[in-house]
């Protein structure tokens, strides 16, 4: 039976051994940044997250996708796949020094915890290879 | 207004085909409205869609098949109210079961004037032999192809076309009633074909 409202109800049993997470950050770069370095953030970012996630078990990467958003720019990307089949996308020709982040990561084989984690982890190791700063909304 | 789902597995091409058929769609005078559901705390594809300039409401929280089914018919009821689109394409999550999206969307009543279009269900190519390898998600990914009108194999200029046909064999065994069509949004083979069929093919509910 479905509700009239829009309460939760719960999972199909489809969705057994999938999870997803998402979060949302501020990404500080200490310094007006162009959009190819944007875009090789984003690219660095889908990888460390896919690669963490296989580490930790996951059968299948049923997507990671992220958007950053600033000043006059709008990088996209996504990761499929473990190999992983990774698009980067970009609009605007701003250079801003700070943008947001919004990923979210769909996992297939490993739990919700090891995905928050595979995640998060990712985040601060890219950051840390750019010099950028990520603090978490 | 016209319900068209497109779905399929995690990662097949759903937002990109979306993106792509949209504009055709809209190009033959269509008013066309995406509704897009993330399973991820925080929806990613409706923002993109808006960037490309599409016409998009977001479902978070959930998959609307089922934990947030009630959201799928309050949404569309204001669609219905806020944009009176001749059109809406409805992307599920990648593990959203089509049939159970469209008994929910079957629940809105009037004052919504409800079609249904075709369900055309993605099948990623690429990945085929590990979407029907394993058990749980090959439940998962057989029980979209089961309840397809129309099951687009993507990504075919990425393989040989040998593969392409091991791949056809495999998901008619699934739905041998569906229509196969092969889709690359890279090259636009079978774009036209999905998007005569979202305007002209309607579907009893």
């Amino acid at each position: 039976m479905i509700a009239e409202d829009n309460r939760s109800q719960k999972p199909n049993v489809a969705h057994d051994g999938i999870n997803g997470y998402g979060t949302v950050v501020d990404v500080n770069t200490g310094k007006a940044q162009n959009i190819d370095t944007y875009e090789r953030y984003a690219l660095e970012l889908m990888k460390a997250v896919s690669a963490r996630c296989v580490n930790a078990g996951a059968i299948d990467i049923g997507h990671i996708k992220a958007y950053l958003e600033g000043d006059r720019l709008f990088v996209y990307a996504s990761a499929v796949g473990d190999a992983p089949d990774i698009t980067v996308k970009s609009e605007g020709d701003g250079s801003p020094m700070a943008v947001s982040l919004t990923i979210n990561s769909v996992v297939y084989g490993i739990d919700k915890d090891a995905l928050k984690n595979a995640t998060d982890d990712a985040l601060d190791e890219v950051a840390g290879v750019f010099g950028f700063t990520v603090t978490k909304r | 207004m016209k319900l068209v789902q497109i779905a399929g597995y995690l990662g097949s091409g759903k937002t990109t085909l979306i993106l792509a058929l949209v504009r055709i769609i809209a190009g033959k005078g269509q008013k066309v409205a995406i509704l897009v559901n993330d399973v991820g705390e925080v929806p990613v594809d409706g923002k993109v869609m808006e960037e490309f300039g599409l016409t998009v409401k977001d479902i978070g929280g959930g998959c609307i098949c089922c934990q947030v089914a009630g959201n799928l018919r309050s949404t569309l009821k204001t669609l219905a109210r806020e944009i009176d689109p001749d059109m809406v394409i409805i992307e599920p999550t990648g593990m959203a079961v089509p049939g159970a999206v469209k008994e929910v969307a079957g629940y809105v009543r009037s004052p919504v004037d409800i079609s249904f279009g075709p369900t055309i269900v993605l099948f990623d190519t690429t990945r085929a032999e590990k979407l029907l390898t394993y058990e749980t998600l090959e439940r998962l990914v057989a029980t979209q192809l089961k309840d397809a009108d129309i099951i687009a194999l993507s990504k075919v200029d990425a393989i040989e076309n040998a593969e392409v046909d091991l791949a056809r064999q495999a998901v008619s065994k699934f739905n041998p009633g569906a229509a196969i069509i092969r889709l690359s949004t890279m090259s636009g083979e079978g774009l036209d074909d999905l998007a005569e069929a979202a305007l002209n093919v309607t579907i009893n509910a």
